[in-house]
C-alpha cells in the first residue's frame, strides 16, 4: 500500500521551475532516500508533501488523501523536520515540545508522556530546560527530530536530517531512522550518499526538478554496470600478467599501473563483460603464469558514482546508466 | 480554540521573556504619565480625556513595535515551516498572535488605570466618561495591533514591518485632516473611516455601536488580510 503518491508534480516559483512532472511513490513502512544536488527540487517536493506549499500542478496523496483538499488531515499523519531545523530561540526545549504537542493535537492527558518518550528517544534530557537558541547544532537537530516524532506520526519527512552533525551524531541519527523502519514511512533527503545507501531501501534521484532514477541502491549500482571492473594487484612481471589475463574470454581491456612505493608490484584494472564473474579464471591464469596474486576484487559502482553520473550534464556519462 | 490559545500563550511568554514588551510598556507609561501630569496640573480638572487623546498618538508608534516581530520573525527564522506543517490553520495562528499582543495591550490599560484612581483620590471625576474613554482606547489599540500584524505579514524584516506599520497608522490617524482638506464629497466618504473621530466619541463618554463595529471591523479586516497575505506567500 502506498502511503505517499506523487503524480506528475510540478512546482513553479514565478518563471523558475523547481519541480517538473515528478512522479514516485513510497510504500507503508518504507525508507525512501531523496537525492539530488542543491537546487534539484528536493525541499520543494517535501514542502508540497507536507502541505506547506501547494503544487502548481499534479497531485500528491498522503495515505490516499489529496494534500491540497485535505491539508490539515494529511498534516496530522506527517512528522516533518525542515532543513536546518528552525526553532524558536527564546523558548526552552521543554516549552517548545509542549507547544508543538499542542499544535499536533496531542491530548492533554497524553502530552507529558509523549514528550518524555521523545526526550528519552533523542536523549534531550541534558538540555530539556535550556533555551533552544543556546543549544548546539547537534541538539537542535535532535530537537527538530523530537518534534517530528511527537504524536507518533505514520509518516516522517526529514530534510537533510544529518547536515552539520559530527560523525558520531550522524551515526546516532542514522541508527534512529533505521530503527523506525517497518513501522513508519520515512522520506529523507541527504547529501551524504553512504548514509542513504546504508539507511534507505529505495532511492529517488532528481536533478533540475526532474526524476532521473528510482531504484534500490544496489539496483542503481547494478544498472550502472555496463562494464564490470576488476582490480588485480600482483607481484611479478606486468607483461606476463597482462598476457595471461588477456587470453580469458570476456576480458575487454587491461590498464597497468606500477606501484610507486614497492618494486615489482603492479596494479591491473581489468574491464570485462558484466555477465560472468571472471575472478576465479583470472586467479588461475595468473597462478599458472607464475605471477603471485596479492589482491583480487570486483569493483562495485557506488551510489556516489551513480549520483554523479545521473546529475552531471555529460550525456555520455548518463547513457551508461540509462 | 485550543490551538489559538496555545499560540496566544506562546506569544505572551515571548513578550515577557524578551525586552521589547517591557520597553514599550515603560516608554508608554512614562510618556503618557508625563501628559497626564501636565494635563492635570495645567487644567486642574479631574479628566483623562486629554491624556487618552495623547496616548492614542503614542500608540501609533508603540503598537507596530509590539507587532513587528509576530509574523515577520516566523518567516525570517523559518519557523513558519515548522508551524504550518502541523494541523493548524493560518487563521488560528493569526488570531492567536493577535490575542497575544492584545493581552499585552490589556495589561498596559490595566496599568494606565492608575490615572483615574489618582483623580478619584484627589477629586471627583466622572467614571462613566473615563471608562468609556478607556474602552475606546482599548478598541483602537486592538485595531492598531491588527494593522501592525498586517504589515508584519508582508515582509521577513521586523524593521520594515515596524516602519510600514507606523506609516499605515499615521495615515489612519490623519485621515480626518485629509477629509477636511478635501471637502465634500470625499469628506463624507473619508470621515467615517477616521480612527480619531470614533475615538473622540468614546473619549466624550459616548459609546456608539457604530464606533464599536468600526473598530471590530478594522480588527477583523486587517487580520483577514494578514491571513490572505500568508496564504498568497505560500503560492508564490
Amino acid at each position: 500500500m502506498n502511503m505517499i503518491e506523487v503524480k506528475q508534480l510540478t512546482k513553479r516559483y514565478g518563471d523558475k521551475v523547481a519541480v517538473k512532472d515528478l512522479s514516485f511513490t513510497a510504500a507503508k513502512g518504507e525508507i525512501l532516500g531523496f537525492l539530488g544536488p542543491n537546487g534539484a527540487g528536493k525541499t520543494s517536493t517535501m514542502r508540497v508533501i507536507t502541505g506547506f506549499i501547494p503544487p502548481t500542478s499534479g497531485t500528491v496523496k498522503v495515505d490516499g488523501l489529496d494534500v491540497v483538499e485535505n491539508v490539515l488531515e494529511t498534516r496530522r499523519r506527517i512528522g516533518y523536520l525542515p532543513e536546518y531545523s528552525p526553532l524558536y530561540p527564546e523558548m526552552t526545549v521543554a516549552d517548545f515540545l509542549d507547544f508543538m504537542a499542542e499544535m499536533k493535537e496531542i491530548e492533554p492527558g497524553k502530552k507529558q508522556k509523549e514528550i518524555d518518550r521523545v526526550v528519552e528517544q533523542l536523549e534531550l534530557g541534558p538540555v530539556f530546560n535550556r533555551l533552544t537558541g543556546n543549544c548546539s547544532l547537534g541538539y537542535r537537530h535532535r530537537i527538530g527530530l523530537a518534534h517530528a516524532l511527537l504524536g507518533d506520526p505514520e509518516i516522517l519527512i526529514l530534510d537533510e536530517p544529518t547536515s552539520g552533525l559530527d560523525p558520531r551524531q550522524r551515526i546516532e541519527i542514522r541508527d534512529l531512522i533505521r530503527g523506525l523502519s517497518g513501522r513508519r514511512t520515512v522520506i529523507l533527503s541527504s547529501h551524504v550518499l553512504p548514509e542513504v545507501q546504508q539507511t534507505c531501501e529505495r532511492v529517488v534521484i532528481i536533478n533540475n526538478g526532474e526524476l532521473v532514477a528510482v531504484d534500490t541502491p544496489t539496483g542503481l549500482a547494478t544498472r550502472m554496470k555496463g562494464v564490470a571492473t576488476l582490480s588485480v594487484t600482483v607481484r611479478g612481471s606486468a607483461n606476463k600478467a597482462q598476457k595471461a589475463i588477456k587470453q580469458i574470454p570476456g576480458v575487454l581491456e587491461i590498464d597497468i599501473e606500477a606501484d610507486k612505493r614497492e618494486k615489482n608490484i603492479n596494479r591491473l584494472t581489468v574491464s570485462a563483460s558484466p555477465d560472468k564473474d571472471l575472478r576465479e579464471l583470472i586467479f588461475r591464469a595468473l597462478a599458472s603464469s607464475d605471477v603471485a596474486v596479492l589482491e583480487l576484487s570486483a569493483q562495485d559502482a557506488s551510489l556516489e558514482d551513480v549520483f554523479l553520473q545521473l546529475t552531471t550534464e555529460d550525456p555520455q556519462r548518463k547513457e551508461v546508466v540509462q | 480554540m485550543k490551538k489559538i490559545w496555545a499560540v496566544t500563550k506562546r506569544e505572551i511568554s515571548t513578550y515577557l521573556y524578551t525586552p521589547t514588551a517591557y520597553a514599550v510598556l515603560a516608554a508608554f507609561l512614562v510618556i503618557s504619565g508625563y501628559f497626564f501630569s501636565l494635563s492635570v496640573l495645567t487644567t486642574q480638572s479631574a479628566s483623562v480625556q486629554s491624556t487618552l487623546g495623547n496616548a492614542g498618538l503614542i500608540m501609533v508608534f508603540m503598537a507596530p513595535i509590539l507587532t513587528m516581530r509576530l509574523l515577520a520573525e516566523e518567516s525570517n527564522l523559518g519557523t513558519s515551516e515548522v508551524l504550518f506543517t502541523t494541523p493548524v490553520s493560518i487563521g488560528q495562528v493569526v488570531a492567536g498572535k493577535f490575542l497575544g499582543g492584545f493581552a499585552i495591550i490589556t495589561l498596559l490599560i490595566v496599568l494606565m488605570m492608575a490615572y483615574p484612581l489618582v483623580l478619584d483620590y484627589y477629586g471627583n471625576p466622572d467614571w462613566g466618561v473615563m471608562l468609556s474613554g478607556y474602552l475606546g482606547f482599548w478598541l483602537m489599540a486592538g485595531a492598531f495591533l491588527a494593522a501592525g500584524i498586517f504589515t508584519s505579514s508582508l515582509t521577513n524584516s521586523q524593521m520594515v514591518a515596524g516602519v510600514a506599520g507606523i506609516a499605515l497608522l499615521m495615515l489612519l490617524w490623519v485621515i480626518d485632516w485629509a477629509a477636511q482638506a478635501l471637502g465634500a464629497p470625499l469628506e463624507q466618504i473619508l470621515m467615517p473611516l477616521s480612527v480619531t473621530r470614533h475615538f473622540a466619541d468614546f473619549n466624550r463618554g459616548i459609546i456608539d455601536t457604530q464606533s464599536i463595529i468600526f473598530y471590530l471591523s478594522l480588527i477583523v479586516g486587517f487580520l483577514f488580510l494578514s491571513g490572505r497575505v500568508l496564504e498568497s506567500r505560500q503560492w508564490r
